[in-house]
């Protein structure tokens, strides 16, 4: 099986990659909030404009923040086609029988796919600059701070770092299971979808049972290593902000001022 | 000094039924800077008895004792697994991180020892085992016997008294076994940790201190590898495999050359034959 990259890191040496990952997330996050709250399209330029300076401070290729969008192209399609459909206007753009289509219907449908693809490549530059490993360290670190998550803070990130450890091994194991049953004459590729699915069940339960057992063990060896949850528990690899992060934060402040503010200045769009 | 201690010790799985013991009346003494091998056939409790070692599993009835604390006190159960490090079987399930480095970190890190002293830990236990140009690498990208390399990195960087070794060359190549019976030798010779070696190999264990026999959740017998390997009618009634210098040199004997029981040796054996007349 061809090696599948998780959370597909692009190692670069960039402007971005250099941050904290507590201030990727953070800036991420904030600027899903705020694209919410722009209601023009003068807003979305701005949004735009920041995204594309993230891109090429990041040094990612363009290609990868598109092959990105690809997987959401269906809902984003499907989005579109609806408010168009379905909104209500006065400007009456197009009729056909039952199907009448607005001009509104047009400008809503269009700000909601930018809407979309704006936030899946923001998120995307965020996973592509930052490793798994940093990711969920910083999200533990950032869980500590909100009072509710607090104390979860640590498993949470201890079961999604063990998860992200264990997919190629589980993949290796998968692949071995198939060969195993292809050569005892098992059938995966023909009939219908209820036949297909059938036919994953011999994969499936002997994968099941060796996971059990691969966490029985593995909690075994961590116990052994004097594991005792997050308690008392210190990290190799600490993480600090610098003045990059301080830079960052300004930009992306001025950007979602931008956004937010984009709602109150009057404009025909 | 000993620094294991196990007293009439009795384990049964299920406490419903206590009559199914895996381990029945085991009583040994490990000394400080001694390296033990563990033998005995599937199901003969020798990987029960490693897990009582470290309170893994806590004992039906008995004590281990530990550098003189009981496991059954759970007080002290993290100073006991810091003092007998252990690693398991297979290399797969024991690594914790996505990151060779932040494997062998992992134990430290447990500790609660201060971060500007964890990276040189992680770096000299990485150095110790010869990995430390892999820090970078992702485990599944390793071969068994450099995973099991870094597991044993990653119990040194805890600076145990004693490390059991849990059957940690059965699922390897003979490449990895060599490079993990080689660590287990040089950490005993030149840091002076207690090792125990628990296997179904014994010629794994022509080079060790003392071989302790197990059969039915018993101690059969124990002795140097000389006083062991002498007896291979024995060890053949056990279920045991004789290494094939001992069975050879055993064949000779039987075909009436002079060859001393002594030998285990391809070495001694050659040098043996070529002394006769």
């Amino acid at each position: 099986m061809s090696e599948m990259t998780i959370g597909q890191y692009y190692p670069a040496d960039s402007f971005v990659h250099k941050l904290d990952p507590r201030t990727k997330i953070m800036i991420t996050l904030l600027y899903i909030v705020f694209i919410f709250t722009v209601k023009s399209f003068v807003g979305y330029i701005a949004a735009f404009v920041f995204l594309v300076l993230a891109i090429t401070m990041s040094k990612i290729p363009v290609s990868y923040i598109i092959k990105g969008l690809k997987p959401i192209m269906f809902i984003v399609s499907l989005t579109i086609i609806i408010n168009i459909l379905w909104t209500k206007g006065e400007n009456l753009l197009f009729s056909l029988g039952f199907i009448k289509i607005y001009m509104e219907g047009v400008i809503v449908a269009a700000k909601m796919g930018i809407r979309l693809m704006l936030l899946v490549s923001t998120t995307s530059i965020m996973t592509l600059s930052t490793s798994t490993i940093d990711l969920t360290d910083g999200m533990e670190m950032l869980m500590r701070k909100v009072p509710l998550l607090k104390r979860s803070a640590h498993d949470v990130s201890m079961m999604m770092s063990i998860a992200l450890r264990f997919i190629p091994t589980l993949q290796e194991e998968t692949d071995r299971i198939m060969k195993a049953q292809k050569s005892r004459g098992a059938d995966f590729d023909s009939g219908n979808i209820i036949a297909k699915a059938k036919a994953m069940l011999p994969i499936l339960i002997p994968l099941f049972v060796s996971a059990f057992q691969r966490a029985g063990e593995l909690a075994m060896a961590m116990e052994a290593r004097c594991y005792q949850g997050g308690e008392g528990r210190t990290r190799m690899k600490q993480l600090s902000y610098t003045k990059l992060d301080g830079i960052a934060y300004a930009v992306a402040f001025v950007f979602y001022a931008l956004m937010f503010a984009s709602r109150f200045v009057n404009l025909p769009f | 000094m000993s620094i294991i201690e196990v007293k009439d010790l009795v384990f049964a799985y299920d406490s419903t039924e206590p009559d199914k013991k895996a381990l029945d009346g085991v009583s040994l003494k490990i000394n400080e800077g001694e390296f033990v091998g563990i033998v005995g056939h599937n199901g003969s409790g020798k990987s029960t008895l490693a897990k009582l070692l470290n309170g893994l599993l806590l004992p039906t009835s008995g004590d281990v004792l530990v550098a003189g604390m009981n496991t059954k006190d759970e007080s002290s159960l993290i100073n006991i697994r810091r003092n007998v490090g252990m690693v398991f079987q297979n290399p797969d399930n024991q690594m914790v991180a996505t990151i060779v480095e932040e494997d062998v970190a992992f134990g430290v890190e447990n500790l609660g020892i201060a971060p500007s002293q964890i990276r040189s830990i992680v770096d000299n236990a990485l150095h110790a085992v010869d990995m430390y140009e892999f820090r970078g690498q992702k485990p599944h990208q390793l071969s068994g016997g450099q995973k099991q390399r870094i597991a044993i990195a990653g119990i040194i960087a805890m600076k145990p008294k004693c490390i059991v070794f849990d059957e940690s060359t059965a699922m390897l190549d003979p490449v990895g076994r060599r490079e993990v019976l080689e660590q287990m030798h040089r950490l005993n010779k030149e840091d002076h940790v207690t090792i125990i070696f628990i296997t179904h190999y014994m010629e794994e264990l022509i080079d060790v201190d003392r071989i302790i026999i197990m059969n039915d959740g018993k101690v059969h017998g124990e002795g140097t590898p000389k006083e062991i390997f002498a007896n291979t009618e024995e060890l053949k009634a056990l279920r045991l495999n004789v290494p094939e210098i001992v069975e050879l040199a055993d064949g000779l004997r039987s075909g009436g050359l002079d060859i001393s029981h002594d030998i285990l040796t391809k070495e001694g054996l050659v040098d043996a034959i070529c002394q006769l007349k």
